[in-house]
Protein backbone atom coordinates (compact mmCIF):
# COMPACT_ATOMS: atom_id res chain seq x y z
CA UNK A 1 0.00 0.00 0.00
CA UNK A 2 2.85 2.35 0.91
CA UNK A 3 4.30 2.08 -2.52
CA UNK A 4 1.07 3.55 -3.93
CA UNK A 5 1.12 6.42 -1.43
CA UNK A 6 4.85 7.15 -1.66
CA UNK A 7 4.65 9.68 -4.51
CA UNK A 8 2.14 11.79 -2.56
CA UNK A 9 5.03 12.83 -0.33
CA UNK A 10 6.42 14.85 -3.24
CA UNK A 11 4.82 18.20 -3.92
CA UNK A 12 5.72 18.08 -7.62
CA UNK A 13 3.71 14.85 -7.91
CA UNK A 14 0.70 16.25 -6.05
CA UNK A 15 0.66 19.32 -8.30
CA UNK A 16 1.08 17.12 -11.39
CA UNK A 17 -1.68 14.79 -10.22
CA UNK A 18 -4.12 17.67 -9.69
CA UNK A 19 -3.30 19.13 -13.10
CA UNK A 20 -3.58 15.73 -14.83
CA UNK A 21 -6.95 14.97 -13.20
CA UNK A 22 -8.42 18.41 -13.90
CA UNK A 23 -6.93 18.39 -17.42
CA UNK A 24 -8.53 14.99 -18.05
CA UNK A 25 -11.91 16.25 -16.84
CA UNK A 26 -11.60 19.42 -18.92
CA UNK A 27 -10.65 17.60 -22.11
CA UNK A 28 -13.36 14.98 -21.54
CA UNK A 29 -15.95 17.75 -21.18
CA UNK A 30 -14.92 19.83 -24.20
CA UNK A 31 -14.16 16.70 -26.22
CA UNK A 32 -17.87 15.79 -26.34
CA UNK A 33 -18.60 18.82 -28.54
CA UNK A 34 -15.50 18.24 -30.63
CA UNK A 35 -16.25 14.56 -31.34
CA UNK A 36 -19.95 15.15 -32.05
CA UNK A 37 -19.04 17.95 -34.47
CA UNK A 38 -16.84 15.51 -36.39
CA UNK A 39 -13.73 17.57 -35.54
CA UNK A 40 -11.78 14.93 -33.60
CA UNK A 41 -8.60 15.92 -35.36
CA UNK A 42 -8.82 19.54 -34.17
CA UNK A 43 -7.23 18.85 -30.77
CA UNK A 44 -4.23 17.34 -32.52
CA UNK A 45 -4.09 20.33 -34.83
CA UNK A 46 -4.45 23.01 -32.18
CA UNK A 47 -1.84 21.44 -29.94
CA UNK A 48 0.60 21.47 -32.87
CA UNK A 49 -0.44 24.99 -33.73
CA UNK A 50 0.22 26.11 -30.16
CA UNK A 51 3.72 24.70 -30.59
CA UNK A 52 4.29 27.49 -33.14
CA UNK A 53 3.24 30.04 -30.53
CA UNK A 54 5.39 28.25 -27.93
CA UNK A 55 8.45 28.66 -30.20
CA UNK A 56 7.70 32.27 -31.11
CA UNK A 57 7.06 33.36 -27.52
CA UNK A 58 10.20 31.53 -26.39
CA UNK A 59 12.32 33.41 -28.93
CA UNK A 60 10.98 36.88 -28.24
CA UNK A 61 10.94 36.25 -24.49
CA UNK A 62 7.15 36.60 -24.24
CA UNK A 63 5.04 34.88 -21.57
CA UNK A 64 4.43 31.25 -22.71
CA UNK A 65 0.71 31.17 -21.81
CA UNK A 66 0.01 34.51 -23.43
CA UNK A 67 2.02 33.90 -26.60
CA UNK A 68 0.99 30.31 -27.22
CA UNK A 69 -2.58 31.03 -26.07
CA UNK A 70 -3.11 33.89 -28.50
CA UNK A 71 -1.53 31.78 -31.27
CA UNK A 72 -3.80 28.79 -30.49
CA UNK A 73 -6.97 30.89 -30.29
CA UNK A 74 -6.12 32.62 -33.59
CA UNK A 75 -5.58 29.22 -35.25
CA UNK A 76 -8.84 27.78 -33.85
CA UNK A 77 -10.87 30.81 -34.96
CA UNK A 78 -9.24 30.64 -38.40
CA UNK A 79 -10.22 26.94 -38.68
CA UNK A 80 -13.80 27.68 -37.62
CA UNK A 81 -14.03 30.55 -40.08
CA UNK A 82 -12.58 28.60 -43.03
CA UNK A 83 -14.80 25.58 -42.24
CA UNK A 84 -17.94 27.72 -42.02
CA UNK A 85 -17.42 29.06 -45.55
CA UNK A 86 -17.43 25.43 -46.82
CA UNK A 87 -14.91 26.09 -49.59
CA UNK A 88 -12.54 23.76 -47.74
CA UNK A 89 -13.52 20.84 -45.46
CA UNK A 90 -12.88 20.95 -41.69
CA UNK A 91 -10.18 18.25 -41.88
CA UNK A 92 -8.30 20.07 -44.63
CA UNK A 93 -8.58 23.44 -42.85
CA UNK A 94 -7.20 21.90 -39.64
CA UNK A 95 -4.36 20.25 -41.56
CA UNK A 96 -3.25 23.36 -43.43
CA UNK A 97 -3.54 25.94 -40.65
CA UNK A 98 -2.18 23.96 -37.73
CA UNK A 99 0.56 21.99 -39.45
CA UNK A 100 1.77 25.21 -41.07
CA UNK A 101 1.98 26.71 -37.60
CA UNK A 102 3.81 23.64 -36.23
CA UNK A 103 6.32 23.76 -39.10
CA UNK A 104 6.89 27.45 -38.40
CA UNK A 105 7.55 26.62 -34.73
CA UNK A 106 10.12 23.96 -35.61
CA UNK A 107 11.82 26.34 -38.07
CA UNK A 108 11.96 29.15 -35.49
CA UNK A 109 13.43 26.85 -32.82
CA UNK A 110 15.99 25.49 -35.30
CA UNK A 111 17.14 28.98 -36.31
CA UNK A 112 17.09 30.72 -32.95
CA UNK A 113 17.29 27.88 -30.40
CA UNK A 114 14.92 27.29 -27.50
CA UNK A 115 15.04 29.85 -24.69
CA UNK A 116 11.76 28.92 -22.97
CA UNK A 117 10.25 25.74 -21.41
CA UNK A 118 11.82 22.36 -22.29
CA UNK A 119 11.23 21.19 -25.86
CA UNK A 120 10.73 17.50 -24.89
CA UNK A 121 8.29 18.38 -22.13
CA UNK A 122 6.20 20.35 -24.63
CA UNK A 123 6.07 17.37 -26.99
CA UNK A 124 5.40 14.50 -24.56
CA UNK A 125 4.38 16.09 -21.27
CA UNK A 126 6.14 16.24 -17.95
CA UNK A 127 5.03 16.83 -14.39
CA UNK A 128 8.38 18.24 -13.30
CA UNK A 129 7.66 21.74 -14.54
CA UNK A 130 4.18 22.04 -13.00
CA UNK A 131 3.85 25.03 -10.67
CA UNK A 132 1.02 26.01 -8.34
CA UNK A 133 0.17 28.79 -10.78
CA UNK A 134 -0.44 26.07 -13.44
CA UNK A 135 -2.82 24.34 -11.02
CA UNK A 136 -4.82 27.55 -10.47
CA UNK A 137 -4.87 28.34 -14.20
CA UNK A 138 -6.19 24.91 -15.21
CA UNK A 139 -8.88 25.03 -12.49
CA UNK A 140 -9.80 28.49 -13.77
CA UNK A 141 -10.14 27.19 -17.35
CA UNK A 142 -12.30 24.27 -16.13
CA UNK A 143 -14.51 26.80 -14.34
CA UNK A 144 -14.74 28.83 -17.55
CA UNK A 145 -15.68 25.72 -19.57
CA UNK A 146 -18.35 24.72 -17.03
CA UNK A 147 -19.79 28.25 -17.02
CA UNK A 148 -19.89 28.30 -20.83
CA UNK A 149 -21.66 24.94 -20.96
CA UNK A 150 -24.13 25.91 -18.21
CA UNK A 151 -25.14 29.24 -19.74
CA UNK A 152 -25.02 28.19 -23.39
CA UNK A 153 -25.95 24.50 -23.06
CA UNK A 154 -28.90 24.71 -25.44
CA UNK A 155 -27.11 26.80 -28.06
CA UNK A 156 -24.08 24.50 -27.92
CA UNK A 157 -26.30 21.44 -28.31
CA UNK A 158 -28.26 22.97 -31.22
CA UNK A 159 -25.20 24.25 -33.09
CA UNK A 160 -23.46 20.90 -32.60
CA UNK A 161 -26.47 18.94 -33.85
CA UNK A 162 -27.57 21.18 -36.70
CA UNK A 163 -25.68 24.49 -37.13
CA UNK A 164 -27.56 25.60 -40.25
CA UNK A 165 -31.00 25.26 -38.68
CA UNK A 166 -29.71 26.80 -35.44
CA UNK A 167 -28.81 29.91 -37.44
CA UNK A 168 -32.33 30.12 -38.89
CA UNK A 169 -33.77 29.78 -35.37
CA UNK A 170 -31.98 32.90 -34.17
CA UNK A 171 -28.94 31.28 -32.53
CA UNK A 172 -25.73 33.27 -33.05
CA UNK A 173 -23.79 30.32 -34.46
CA UNK A 174 -20.59 32.28 -35.13
CA UNK A 175 -20.45 33.52 -31.53
CA UNK A 176 -21.14 30.07 -30.07
CA UNK A 177 -18.54 28.37 -32.30
CA UNK A 178 -15.96 31.07 -31.55
CA UNK A 179 -16.59 30.67 -27.82
CA UNK A 180 -16.13 26.90 -28.08
CA UNK A 181 -12.94 27.31 -30.09
CA UNK A 182 -11.50 29.76 -27.54
CA UNK A 183 -12.27 27.41 -24.63
CA UNK A 184 -10.85 24.48 -26.64
CA UNK A 185 -7.63 26.40 -27.31
CA UNK A 186 -7.29 27.38 -23.66
CA UNK A 187 -7.98 23.77 -22.58
CA UNK A 188 -5.32 22.47 -24.97
CA UNK A 189 -2.85 25.09 -23.82
CA UNK A 190 -3.18 24.39 -20.09
CA UNK A 191 -3.13 20.63 -20.73
CA UNK A 192 0.13 20.67 -22.72
CA UNK A 193 2.33 20.69 -19.60
CA UNK A 194 1.30 17.21 -18.51
CA UNK A 195 0.03 15.59 -21.69
CA UNK A 196 2.28 17.07 -24.36
CA UNK A 197 1.65 18.29 -27.90
CA UNK A 198 1.68 14.85 -29.49
CA UNK A 199 -0.91 13.19 -27.23
CA UNK A 200 -3.31 15.93 -26.12
CA UNK A 201 -5.74 15.10 -28.94
CA UNK A 202 -6.29 11.63 -27.47
CA UNK A 203 -7.49 13.10 -24.17
CA UNK A 204 -10.08 15.08 -26.11
CA UNK A 205 -11.30 12.13 -28.15
CA UNK A 206 -11.05 8.92 -26.07
CA UNK A 207 -13.36 9.85 -23.11
CA UNK A 208 -16.32 11.04 -25.25
CA UNK A 209 -15.97 8.09 -27.62
CA UNK A 210 -16.16 5.64 -24.69
CA UNK A 211 -19.02 7.60 -23.12
CA UNK A 212 -20.91 7.48 -26.43
CA UNK A 213 -20.72 3.69 -26.30
CA UNK A 214 -22.30 3.78 -22.84
CA UNK A 215 -25.16 6.27 -23.21
CA UNK A 216 -27.56 7.79 -25.73
CA UNK A 217 -28.29 10.83 -23.58
CA UNK A 218 -26.44 14.07 -24.22
CA UNK A 219 -26.21 15.32 -20.64
CA UNK A 220 -25.14 11.88 -19.39
CA UNK A 221 -22.55 11.85 -22.16
CA UNK A 222 -21.10 15.10 -20.80
CA UNK A 223 -20.98 13.72 -17.23
CA UNK A 224 -19.53 10.30 -18.14
CA UNK A 225 -16.92 11.75 -20.49
CA UNK A 226 -15.80 14.29 -17.87
CA UNK A 227 -15.58 11.56 -15.21
CA UNK A 228 -13.66 9.22 -17.49
CA UNK A 229 -11.21 11.97 -18.46
CA UNK A 230 -10.51 12.78 -14.80
CA UNK A 231 -10.09 9.07 -13.95
CA UNK A 232 -7.65 8.49 -16.83
CA UNK A 233 -5.66 11.55 -15.73
CA UNK A 234 -5.49 10.34 -12.12
CA UNK A 235 -4.57 6.72 -12.91
CA UNK A 236 -2.24 7.67 -15.77
CA UNK A 237 -0.30 10.11 -13.62
CA UNK A 238 0.20 7.48 -10.89
CA UNK A 239 1.37 4.96 -13.48
CA UNK A 240 3.70 7.54 -14.96
CA UNK A 241 5.46 7.86 -11.59
CA UNK A 242 5.72 4.13 -10.93
CA UNK A 243 6.69 3.10 -14.47
CA UNK A 244 8.92 6.14 -15.08
CA UNK A 245 7.22 6.83 -18.40
CA UNK A 246 6.10 10.33 -19.63
CA UNK A 247 2.73 11.24 -18.10
CA UNK A 248 1.00 11.92 -21.43
CA UNK A 249 1.81 8.39 -22.59
CA UNK A 250 0.35 6.62 -19.54
CA UNK A 251 -2.78 8.81 -19.44
CA UNK A 252 -3.54 8.06 -23.08
CA UNK A 253 -2.72 4.35 -22.70
CA UNK A 254 -5.16 3.98 -19.77
CA UNK A 255 -7.88 5.57 -21.93
CA UNK A 256 -7.03 3.37 -24.92
CA UNK A 257 -7.19 0.19 -22.79
CA UNK A 258 -10.57 1.18 -21.31
CA UNK A 259 -11.87 1.97 -24.80
CA UNK A 260 -10.76 -1.47 -26.04
CA UNK A 261 -12.51 -3.21 -23.14
CA UNK A 262 -15.76 -1.23 -23.48
CA UNK A 263 -15.78 -1.66 -27.25
CA UNK A 264 -15.20 -5.41 -26.95
CA UNK A 265 -17.97 -5.68 -24.33
CA UNK A 266 -20.40 -3.69 -26.50
CA UNK A 267 -19.50 -5.72 -29.58
CA UNK A 268 -20.40 -9.08 -28.04
CA UNK A 269 -23.49 -7.81 -26.19
CA UNK A 270 -26.72 -7.26 -28.17
CA UNK A 271 -27.26 -3.53 -28.68
CA UNK A 272 -30.00 -1.88 -26.68
CA UNK A 273 -30.85 1.79 -26.94
CA UNK A 274 -31.31 3.15 -23.42
CA UNK A 275 -34.45 5.15 -22.66
CA UNK A 276 -33.54 8.66 -21.58
CA UNK A 277 -35.36 11.75 -20.38
CA UNK A 278 -34.62 15.48 -20.41
CA UNK B 1 -52.66 41.29 -48.62
CA UNK B 2 -49.17 42.12 -47.33
CA UNK B 3 -46.73 39.35 -48.29
CA UNK B 4 -44.82 37.56 -45.53
CA UNK B 5 -41.70 37.63 -47.69
CA UNK B 6 -41.24 39.56 -50.90
CA UNK B 7 -38.37 38.85 -53.30
CA UNK B 8 -37.57 41.39 -56.01
CA UNK B 9 -35.19 40.53 -58.87
CA UNK B 10 -33.02 38.34 -56.61
CA UNK B 11 -29.76 36.72 -57.72
CA UNK B 12 -27.45 34.59 -55.55
CA UNK B 13 -24.07 32.97 -56.12
CA UNK B 14 -21.47 30.87 -54.29
CA UNK B 15 -18.68 32.82 -55.97
CA UNK B 16 -19.08 31.59 -59.57
CA UNK B 17 -22.00 32.13 -61.93
CA UNK B 18 -25.39 32.99 -60.42
CA UNK B 19 -27.13 29.88 -59.02
CA UNK B 20 -30.45 31.72 -59.04
CA UNK B 21 -31.31 34.92 -60.90
CA UNK B 22 -34.25 37.22 -61.73
CA UNK B 23 -36.34 35.79 -58.88
CA UNK B 24 -39.34 37.97 -58.05
CA UNK B 25 -41.94 36.34 -55.84
CA UNK B 26 -44.39 37.33 -53.08
CA UNK B 27 -45.04 34.70 -50.41
CA UNK B 28 -48.46 35.43 -48.95
CA UNK B 29 -49.97 34.40 -45.58
CA UNK B 30 -51.64 30.97 -45.69
CA UNK B 31 -50.01 29.90 -48.97
CA UNK B 32 -49.12 26.27 -49.68
CA UNK B 33 -46.44 26.40 -52.34
CA UNK B 34 -44.01 23.88 -53.77
CA UNK B 35 -40.71 24.95 -55.33
CA UNK B 36 -40.18 22.39 -58.08
CA UNK B 37 -36.95 21.60 -59.87
CA UNK B 38 -34.25 18.96 -60.30
CA UNK B 39 -31.01 18.77 -58.29
CA UNK B 40 -28.86 21.80 -59.04
CA UNK B 41 -31.77 23.97 -60.14
CA UNK B 42 -31.31 26.37 -57.21
CA UNK B 43 -34.13 25.12 -54.91
CA UNK B 44 -31.98 24.95 -51.78
CA UNK B 45 -30.24 28.23 -52.62
CA UNK B 46 -33.63 29.90 -52.92
CA UNK B 47 -34.62 28.44 -49.52
CA UNK B 48 -31.38 29.78 -48.00
CA UNK B 49 -32.23 33.25 -49.31
CA UNK B 50 -35.78 32.98 -47.90
CA UNK B 51 -34.37 31.87 -44.53
CA UNK B 52 -31.83 34.69 -44.48
CA UNK B 53 -28.83 32.36 -44.18
CA UNK B 54 -27.59 33.47 -47.61
CA UNK B 55 -27.39 37.06 -48.80
CA UNK B 56 -28.51 37.71 -52.37
CA UNK B 57 -25.87 39.19 -54.65
CA UNK B 58 -28.53 41.29 -56.36
CA UNK B 59 -32.09 42.43 -55.73
CA UNK B 60 -33.98 43.05 -52.51
CA UNK B 61 -35.82 40.89 -50.01
CA UNK B 62 -38.46 42.22 -47.63
CA UNK B 63 -39.73 40.23 -44.66
CA UNK B 64 -42.72 41.20 -42.53
CA UNK B 65 -41.49 42.85 -39.32
CA UNK B 66 -40.97 40.23 -36.59
CA UNK B 67 -41.72 37.35 -38.97
CA UNK B 68 -41.20 33.96 -37.28
CA UNK B 69 -39.98 31.27 -39.69
CA UNK B 70 -39.97 27.54 -38.92
CA UNK B 71 -37.52 25.47 -40.93
CA UNK B 72 -37.46 21.71 -41.49
CA UNK B 73 -34.17 20.58 -43.10
CA UNK B 74 -33.66 17.62 -45.42
CA UNK B 75 -33.69 14.42 -43.39
CA UNK B 76 -30.53 13.29 -45.22
CA UNK B 77 -28.59 16.03 -43.40
CA UNK B 78 -29.42 14.69 -39.90
CA UNK B 79 -26.93 12.69 -37.82
CA UNK B 80 -29.26 9.93 -36.59
CA UNK B 81 -26.69 8.62 -34.10
CA UNK B 82 -26.52 11.95 -32.29
CA UNK B 83 -27.36 11.32 -28.62
CA UNK B 84 -30.66 13.22 -28.32
CA UNK B 85 -34.26 12.32 -27.61
CA UNK B 86 -37.34 13.60 -29.40
CA UNK B 87 -38.03 16.13 -26.60
CA UNK B 88 -34.47 17.41 -26.69
CA UNK B 89 -34.67 17.96 -30.45
CA UNK B 90 -37.91 19.94 -30.10
CA UNK B 91 -36.46 21.96 -27.21
CA UNK B 92 -33.54 23.03 -29.42
CA UNK B 93 -35.85 25.64 -30.92
CA UNK B 94 -35.72 27.40 -27.53
CA UNK B 95 -31.97 28.04 -27.58
CA UNK B 96 -31.66 31.77 -28.19
CA UNK B 97 -29.70 33.80 -25.62
CA UNK B 98 -28.89 32.78 -22.06
CA UNK B 99 -31.18 30.01 -20.77
CA UNK B 100 -31.02 27.35 -18.08
CA UNK B 101 -29.81 24.00 -19.47
CA UNK B 102 -32.92 22.15 -18.32
CA UNK B 103 -36.46 22.58 -19.69
CA UNK B 104 -38.87 24.54 -17.48
CA UNK B 105 -42.26 23.08 -16.55
CA UNK B 106 -43.90 25.46 -19.05
CA UNK B 107 -41.50 24.38 -21.81
CA UNK B 108 -42.15 20.70 -21.09
CA UNK B 109 -45.89 21.38 -21.41
CA UNK B 110 -45.36 23.17 -24.72
CA UNK B 111 -43.24 20.29 -26.05
CA UNK B 112 -45.90 17.76 -24.98
CA UNK B 113 -48.60 19.88 -26.65
CA UNK B 114 -46.85 20.22 -30.00
CA UNK B 115 -45.87 16.53 -30.06
CA UNK B 116 -49.48 15.59 -29.22
CA UNK B 117 -50.75 17.88 -32.02
CA UNK B 118 -48.56 15.96 -34.48
CA UNK B 119 -49.60 12.57 -33.11
CA UNK B 120 -46.22 11.62 -31.64
CA UNK B 121 -46.81 12.53 -27.98
CA UNK B 122 -45.86 9.05 -26.76
CA UNK B 123 -42.44 9.26 -28.44
CA UNK B 124 -41.09 12.15 -26.33
CA UNK B 125 -38.42 10.09 -24.54
CA UNK B 126 -37.39 7.97 -27.52
CA UNK B 127 -34.04 8.33 -29.24
CA UNK B 128 -34.30 9.73 -32.78
CA UNK B 129 -32.75 6.66 -34.37
CA UNK B 130 -35.50 4.38 -33.09
CA UNK B 131 -38.26 6.22 -35.00
CA UNK B 132 -39.72 5.51 -38.45
CA UNK B 133 -39.10 7.95 -41.34
CA UNK B 134 -42.50 9.60 -40.97
CA UNK B 135 -42.11 9.96 -37.19
CA UNK B 136 -38.66 11.48 -37.63
CA UNK B 137 -40.06 14.02 -40.09
CA UNK B 138 -42.80 14.95 -37.59
CA UNK B 139 -40.20 15.55 -34.85
CA UNK B 140 -38.52 18.20 -36.99
CA UNK B 141 -41.88 19.75 -37.89
CA UNK B 142 -42.61 19.89 -34.13
CA UNK B 143 -39.28 21.67 -33.57
CA UNK B 144 -40.24 24.23 -36.20
CA UNK B 145 -43.82 24.66 -34.88
CA UNK B 146 -42.85 25.25 -31.24
CA UNK B 147 -41.54 28.65 -32.33
CA UNK B 148 -45.13 29.44 -33.42
CA UNK B 149 -44.06 30.51 -36.91
CA UNK B 150 -46.21 32.27 -39.49
CA UNK B 151 -44.44 30.35 -42.24
CA UNK B 152 -43.05 26.81 -42.38
CA UNK B 153 -40.22 26.23 -44.87
CA UNK B 154 -39.34 22.60 -45.65
CA UNK B 155 -36.51 21.16 -47.75
CA UNK B 156 -37.65 18.00 -49.61
CA UNK B 157 -40.07 16.83 -46.86
CA UNK B 158 -41.13 13.65 -48.64
CA UNK B 159 -37.72 12.54 -49.83
CA UNK B 160 -37.13 8.90 -48.89
CA UNK B 161 -40.66 8.33 -47.52
CA UNK B 162 -42.83 5.43 -48.66
CA UNK B 163 -46.16 6.11 -50.39
CA UNK B 164 -48.39 5.72 -47.29
CA UNK B 165 -46.11 7.93 -45.16
CA UNK B 166 -45.97 10.50 -47.95
CA UNK B 167 -49.79 10.64 -48.01
CA UNK B 168 -49.86 11.08 -44.23
CA UNK B 169 -47.32 13.89 -44.49
CA UNK B 170 -49.30 15.64 -47.20
CA UNK B 171 -52.51 15.43 -45.10
CA UNK B 172 -50.66 16.73 -42.04
CA UNK B 173 -49.30 19.71 -43.99
CA UNK B 174 -52.77 20.40 -45.45
CA UNK B 175 -54.26 20.49 -41.97
CA UNK B 176 -51.49 22.84 -40.73
CA UNK B 177 -52.11 25.12 -43.70
CA UNK B 178 -55.87 25.12 -42.99
CA UNK B 179 -55.02 26.35 -39.48
CA UNK B 180 -53.45 29.44 -41.10
CA UNK B 181 -49.80 28.46 -41.46
CA UNK B 182 -48.07 29.41 -44.73
CA UNK B 183 -46.05 26.49 -46.10
CA UNK B 184 -43.27 26.62 -48.69
CA UNK B 185 -41.48 23.39 -49.55
CA UNK B 186 -39.06 22.13 -52.16
CA UNK B 187 -39.70 18.94 -54.09
CA UNK B 188 -38.62 17.14 -57.23
CA UNK B 189 -41.43 14.61 -56.78
CA UNK B 190 -43.92 15.67 -59.45
CA UNK B 191 -46.60 12.99 -59.05
CA UNK B 192 -46.34 12.24 -55.33
CA UNK B 193 -46.11 15.82 -54.08
CA UNK B 194 -46.15 18.71 -56.58
CA UNK B 195 -49.36 17.69 -58.37
CA UNK B 196 -51.28 17.79 -55.05
CA UNK B 197 -50.21 21.29 -53.99
CA UNK B 198 -52.37 24.34 -54.73
CA UNK B 199 -49.44 26.44 -56.01
CA UNK B 200 -46.10 25.67 -57.65
CA UNK B 201 -43.02 27.66 -58.55
CA UNK B 202 -40.93 25.80 -61.15
CA UNK B 203 -37.30 26.89 -61.22
CA UNK B 204 -34.22 26.22 -63.27
CA UNK B 205 -31.93 29.00 -62.05
CA UNK B 206 -34.80 31.42 -62.66
CA UNK B 207 -38.56 31.04 -62.30
CA UNK B 208 -39.80 29.20 -65.39
CA UNK B 209 -43.46 28.96 -64.38
CA UNK B 210 -45.61 29.92 -61.40
CA UNK B 211 -49.22 29.00 -60.68
CA UNK B 212 -51.50 26.01 -60.16
CA UNK B 213 -50.34 22.44 -61.02
CA UNK B 214 -52.42 22.65 -64.21
CA UNK B 215 -50.55 25.80 -65.22
CA UNK B 216 -47.09 24.50 -64.30
CA UNK B 217 -47.13 20.77 -64.98
CA UNK B 218 -47.05 21.02 -68.75
CA UNK B 219 -44.62 19.26 -71.13
CA UNK B 220 -42.91 22.47 -72.31
CA UNK B 221 -42.39 23.72 -68.73
CA UNK B 222 -41.13 20.34 -67.53
CA UNK B 223 -38.70 20.09 -70.45
CA UNK B 224 -37.22 23.49 -69.61
CA UNK B 225 -37.03 22.73 -65.89
CA UNK B 226 -35.90 19.08 -65.94
CA UNK B 227 -34.21 18.98 -69.35
CA UNK B 228 -36.22 15.92 -70.46
CA UNK B 229 -39.37 15.37 -72.48
CA UNK B 230 -42.31 14.19 -70.38
CA UNK B 231 -45.94 13.49 -71.09
CA UNK B 232 -48.67 14.86 -68.87
CA UNK B 233 -51.84 12.79 -68.42
CA UNK B 234 -54.83 13.49 -66.21
CA UNK B 235 -56.16 11.19 -63.50
CA UNK B 236 -59.20 12.34 -61.48
CA UNK B 237 -58.34 15.94 -62.49
CA UNK B 238 -54.78 15.68 -61.18
CA UNK B 239 -51.88 15.91 -63.64
CA UNK B 240 -49.78 12.75 -63.86
CA UNK B 241 -46.31 12.93 -65.40
CA UNK B 242 -44.81 10.02 -67.31
CA UNK B 243 -41.50 9.79 -69.16
CA UNK B 244 -41.92 10.28 -72.89
CA UNK B 245 -40.78 7.03 -74.48
CA UNK B 246 -39.33 6.85 -77.98
CA UNK B 247 -40.56 4.04 -80.23
CA UNK B 248 -37.41 1.93 -79.73
CA UNK B 249 -37.76 2.31 -75.92
CA UNK B 250 -40.81 -0.01 -76.15
CA UNK B 251 -38.70 -2.87 -77.45
CA UNK B 252 -37.82 -5.24 -74.65
CA UNK B 253 -34.70 -7.39 -74.73
CA UNK B 254 -35.38 -10.92 -75.86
Amino acid sequence: MNILLDPFAYQFFVKGLIVATVAGALCGLIGVFIVLRGMSYIGHGISHSIFGGFAASSIIGFNFYLGAGVWGIASALAIASVTRKKLVGADAAIGVITMGSFALGVALLTFFGNKGPAFDAALFGSILGVRWSDVYIIIGVLGLALAMIFFFYRSLLFTTFDPEVAATAGVNVVRIESMLMIVLSLSTLVTLNVIGVTLVAATLVIPPVIARLLTASFHKLLAISTGLGATFGFIGMNLSYHLDVPSGTTIVLVGAIVFTLVYAFKSVRPHRMPKVTI
Amino acid sequence: MTPLISLSDIAATYGGPDVIREISWDINPGCFTGIVGPSGSGKTTLLSVLLGTMKPSKGSITRQKGLAIGFVPQMESIDWNFPVTVSQVVMMARSQGLRAPWASKQEKLEVAKVLGRLGIGELADRHLRTLSGGQQQRVFIARALIRQPEILIMDEPTSGLDVATRHDMLHLLESLQREGLAIVLTTHDLNGMAAHLPELVCIQGRIVAKGSPEECIRPEVLEEVFGARMEVLKHLGVPVVVDELKDDDHEHPA
